[in-house]
């Protein structure tokens, strides 16, 4: 086995892995604080992306500033649909099925929006930093690539440090650790599940911006994207926000490795056998906490 | 400190409290008996914010609360440790108690802190440990250290006694005669009617929703109706 075509293997992989990464960790927050599997998460992303496509690419914007801009309506549009929609869906008592069933319409609907106002032709999404590849002895990594990681590393780190240290960030692990006893100490319930599925958002628009140069832009494009955040989420645990993480690289560099060693079929379909896979043998995943509902 | 003035509230479209009048004044410790599905916990799920008040209403050092959502009535100062202790299981112990102070998040925490440790020893050593794997005695011990970390001018202490073996009991009660001698204002629900008005100055018992019978605990001790409380719970 030649050792240079192995490492970038394991490199496209783990940069790769790391959008998987960002899009799992938003499913799993949302997951983790309002007990609802969002399955419009994919399609929030896809219009936050084409957000930062009007401003950068039709009105000229910096992309950095496009991007950073596209962060913020990502959040305002998570916020949106767990106060305008599935708070007064859980006040009249709906389902956890119910609300899921609201994230899905959302998904469409947005699905529907995109297409109406961008189009269905495919569209070229720019960079968001262009340069050299970095050279590392017999290795080159891509610049695109050296971003993903290093986005990856530190939204990881930095949601770390949230959820351990700060006042909210406990406050959300306490609300998904006990509702009832966190309303009691006086921690805003809903205030804390508009701003899980806010960030939810915002970590899947980041994941939607990173991945766009590569995949291009089109209003189904992310459902692959979507996919395989599920398939790491689901291979974290899908209640593990580190599970998450170590669900996307995994992936990620399963992948490569199926699509060098095996076939680009192998790789492509990678994705569905892992989620069906964890599901019948290991349905905590690999940190989940085992605390596995059944329907 | 505390007043209740007519309540009804309820689940569903059904009012389970059908006008409930209760008062606890500063530093007292009043007793809240009665059989189970008596309204106990239903009372104090009013008073926190819980459940909607449907009509009457709660007072808080004189001001309305019942329009309020719990946050902001903790914020007013009224602490509620809930039935079945309700510890953050996945959170240590630590955590758990800094969020007891959520409500006062931002101001020192400290004093707060010295003195809740030095109530209940047993969390000192626990303090890293995650809430969960601690045992029923201890969970109650940070559950009730938990409401005290808001600095409340009111507590409410639902069933601290159920389910905990009698040397825990014991504990328990000990802590709350404690309280009791630092001034605290505590409103305690308990099935162990004898032991509460122990500790209690006053008691009510509640019956089917209303306050059936209420007065001081020497007098309710030696009364016919909380032994028949007492035999048949
Ligand atoms: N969440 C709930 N939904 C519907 N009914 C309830 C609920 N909780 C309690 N009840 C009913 O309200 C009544 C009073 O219950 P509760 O206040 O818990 O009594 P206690 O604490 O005195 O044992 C009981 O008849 C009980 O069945
Ligand atoms: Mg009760």
């Amino acid at each position: 086995m030649d050792l240079r075509v192995l490492s970038d293997v394991l490199v496209g992989g783990l940069a790769a892995g790391a959008v998987y990464a960002l899009m799992a960790l938003g499913l799993v927050l949302i997951y983790k604080t309002t007990d609802v599997v969002n399955f419009g998460h994919g399609d929030i992303a896809t219009v936050s992306t084409f957000v930062a496509y009007a401003l950068a690419v039709q009105a000229g914007w910096p992309v950095l500033a496009a991007a950073v801009a596209a962060l913020g309506f990502a959040a305002l549009l998570g916020a949106v649909v767990e106060l305008g929609l599935l708070q007064p869906a859980r006040f009249r008592q709906a389902s956890v099925l119910g609300l899921v069933v609201v994230t899905l319409g959302v998904g469409l609907t947005l699905n529907g929006l995109a297409g109406i106002v961008w189009g269905h032709d495919v569209k070229s999404f720019p960079f968001l930093l262009t340069g050299p590849p970095l050279r590392a002895g017999e290795l080159t990594i891509p610049v695109d690539q050296i971003l993903n990681l290093a986005a990856g590393v530190a939204i990881a780190a930095v949601l770390y440090a949230f959820f351990r240290f700060s006042d909210l960030g406990v406050a959300m692990r306490a609300v998904l650790s006990n509702r009832t006893a966190a309303e009691l100490v006086g921690i805003p319930v809903r205030r804390v599940f508009a701003l899980s599925w806010a960030l939810g958002s915002v970590l899947g628009a980041v994941a939607g911006i990173l991945a766009a140069p590569i995949l291009y832009l089109e209003p189904n494009r992310m459902v692959d994207l979507l996919l395989r955040g599920f398939a790491a989420a689901v291979l974290g645990g899908m209640d593990s926000l580190p599970g998450a993480v170590a669900g996307g690289a995994l992936l990620g560099v399963l992948e490569n490795l199926a699509g060098t060693y095996g076939s680009i079929d192998l790789k492509a379909s990678l994705a569905f056998v892992v989620i069906v896979l964890v599901l019948v043998v290991r349905p905590h995943g690999l940190l989940g906490a085992g605390r596995v509902r059944r329907a | 400190m505390l007043e209740l003035e007519g309540v009804r509230a309820g689940y569903g479209g059904v009012d389970v409290l059908e006008g409930v009048h209760l008062r606890v004044s500063e530093g007292e410790v009043v007793a809240l008996l009665g059989r189970n599905g008596a309204g106990k916990t239903t009372t104090l799920r009013a008073i926190s914010g819980l459940i909607r008040v449907r009509a009457g209403a709660v007072r808080l050092g004189g001001e309305r609360i019942d329009r309020l959502p719990p946050e902001a009535i903790v914020r007013r100062g009224l602490s509620h440790v809930p039935e079945g202790r309700q510890v953050f299981g996945d959170l240590t112990v630590a955590e758990n108690l800094r969020m007891g102070a959520y409500a006062r998040r931002g101001r020192s925490l400290r004093d707060q802190l010295d003195w809740v440790l030095e109530l209940f020893p047993v969390l000192r050593q626990r303090y890293g440990q995650l809430a969960g794997t601690l045992s029923g005695g201890e969970q109650q011990m940070l559950a009730i250290a938990r409401g005290l970390m808001a600095r409340p001018r009111v507590l409410l202490v639902d069933e601290p006694s159920l389910g905990l073996s009698p040397r825990m009991v014991h504990t328990v009660f000990t802590v709350l005669a404690r309280l009791r001698e630092a001034g605290t204002t505590l409103l305690l629900v308990e099935q162990n009617a004898f032991r509460a008005l122990g500790v209690a100055d006053r008691a009510y018992v509640l019956k089917g929703g209303r306050v059936e019978l209420e007065g001081s605990s020497e007098v309710l001790k030696t009364s016919p109706e909380v032994e028949r409380l007492y035999l048949g719970a």
